[in-house]
């Protein structure tokens, strides 16, 4: 087999990663999250969680992926033991799934981003312009097609000349196009107001748990930390190259392009919504979810921005910045996908078109249907926690200050990894696993009546069903795909 | 704007912003000063 590519520069490598992390829920979902938990409370547990979940476990994934040269399967088998590739098999499978009704929603974006550039969307509304699209199955699979691929054509050409050219190109455009986006919005009449509602704390909210477990949340699903898209990204990466820092600056990245969304959004619709006849006041608008969280961003950004001045640029940029979010992201995981087959021995260009081919035909469904898609993110994004929690038990199987000596302190790295780390990964990262699993199952019993029913979006039962049948068969079939993936090496 | 909301506002696009900033800054230099 070839020797893998590697990333020509450590800024060819932290675009990409932060392409990975910086998705449409930076866009879509901070500012809604942040408006439902009261603002400037938030940001403080939203910082906290940042600190003590996502950079640790993106230290792991790099650390994983940099030492054992392959993909999730092969990385949890080479480094945890043979037995254990099955763990890896879960967090690919999660990121995978994922992978699938995540072209659904980045063929959205471009649709919108169509919609906005011909004016349609402003003559149809938003609503109007979303009800039609969802009546158009085909257009739904069209758009789902565009931007697989996209993403494939992107993953196909390589690593080098694929992945890290394209980022490198979309990373500082998507900050660019946030930057404009803030800019534009601060200063429009009555945007103190946003920045008043987002940055004003009220610490007594502070005690209300909600908002620690929302924080968390926010910064497990918005930072990639767990997704196993770093470590395989890290598999391209020189074995001394700086972890601590690289981590530290994918997860800052990560958070500073959610606030320039935040300010952005939240901004837009303090200052707007008082002027639309039609609409709700900007806090109660700012927490709608809609079909599958459309509202705020399909339903009413285009509403919104039909009133203000050059509001039609406007709406392309914000529409665009959406698209390159998506697309950077959606890049991360079809390389992570298909460095799995090719652990298994698969040609690089034949597992990138497989899985392009497969995303397409197993997002279909989501394509079809937005209470599958709901679905799914539900299962899944909650999956991606106990993807993070697998991390963390392998770390410890590992040995976690073995994991740091062995793994991490020999990088060149720029600040010192001291036993901290040891502290996190040990007790930190697994407790707040417990608690939030706790919580979200807890949530997922009590909002729906038939908790137990298997085929309802939001139910305790679909989760578990479609987790344990995923646990149960990467388990059965444990050994064969630990043989594909490892051959005869050992543990 | 209340004085809370600018004390935060300060406080969190410094600490993200400024963090980000710098990390990047500083990796850009190491990779000039290694001919990457």
């Amino acid at each position: 087999m070839k020797a893998p590519e590697q990333f020509t520069s450590r800024f060819g490598l932290l675009v990409a990663a932060i392409g990975m992390a910086v998705g449409t829920g930076n866009i879509w979902r901070f500012p809604r999250v942040a408006a439902q938990n009261g603002g400037g409370e938030f940001l403080i547990p939203w910082l906290v969680f940042l600190l003590l979940w996502s950079i640790p476990l993106l230290m792991v994934e790099s650390a994983m992926g940099r030492a054992a040269q392959k993909g999730t399967i092969g990385a949890f088998g080479k480094l945890v033991g043979r037995n254990a590739s099955w763990m890896g098999s879960f967090v690919g499978f999660c990121s995978m799934a994922i992978m699938f009704y995540y072209a659904v929603v980045a063929g959205w974006c471009f649709k919108y981003l169509y919609g906005a550039i011909t004016g349609s969307v402003f003559e149809q509304g938003g609503r109007g312009f979303w009800d039609a699209f969802q009546a158009s199955p085909g257009e739904s699979i069209f758009f789902q097609l565009l931007a697989i691929g996209c993403a494939g054509a992107v993953v196909y050409r390589g690593v080098v000349a694929g992945i890290e050219r394209a980022c490198k190109v979309m990373i500082p455009l998507l900050f660019v196009l946030l930057l404009g986006g803030v800019l534009r919005a601060v200063t429009l009449p009555g945007a103190i107001g946003g920045l008043n509602f987002l940055f004003n704390p009220d610490f007594s909210a502070l005690l209300d748990y909600r908002i620690w477990l929302e924080g968390l949340t926010q910064s497990a699903w918005s930072t990639g930390a767990g997704y196993g898209l770093l470590l395989t990204y890290s598999i391209y990466t020189s074995h001394r190259d700086d972890i601590v820092m690289n981590s530290l600056t994918i997860g800052f990245g990560n958070n500073g392009a959610s606030l320039l969304a935040g300010i952005m959004v939240i901004c837009s619709v303090f200052a707007l919504a008082p002027t639309n006849p039609g609409s709700p006041p900007a806090e109660e608008l700012l927490q709608l979810g809609g079909p599958g969280n459309t509202a705020l961003s399909f339903l009413w950004i285009p509403e919104l921005f039909q009133q203000m001045p050059f509001g039609q640029l406007s709406l392309v940029l914000f529409f665009l910045a959406l698209v390159v979010a998506a697309i950077s992201s959606l890049v991360a995981m079809i390389e992570m996908s298909s460095r799995l087959f090719v652990d298994a021995g698969m040609r690089r260009e034949r597992a990138v078109l497989f899985v392009t081919l497969g995303a397409f035909l197993f997002g279909l469904p989501s394509a079809l249907s937005t209470d599958f898609l709901v679905n799914q993110d539900n299962v899944w994004g909650i999956g991606l926690m106990v993807s993070g929690f697998l991390f963390a038990v392998a770390v410890n199987r590992f040995g976690v200050a073995r994991f740091r000596r062995e793994l991490i302190e020999p990088a060149r790295n720029d600040l010192p990894v001291g036993k901290w780390f040891d502290v996190l990964l040990r007790w930190v990262v697994p407790a707040q696993f417990v608690i939030l699993i706790a919580w979200w199952l807890y949530q997922a019993a009590i909002s729906e009546p038939a908790w137990w029913n298997p085929f309802s979006s939001f139910s305790l039962g679909t989760c578990l069903l479609q987790w344990g049948l995923a646990f149960f068969l990467f388990r059965l079939f444990n050994d064969r795909i630990a043989d594909a993936t490892l051959g005869a090496e050992s543990d | 704007m209340d004085a809370g909301a600018i004390a935060m506002m300060l406080f969190v696009l410094g600490f993200i912003w400024g963090g980000f900033g710098l990390l990047l800054l500083r990796s850009m230099r190491i990779d000039r000063h290694r001919g990457e």
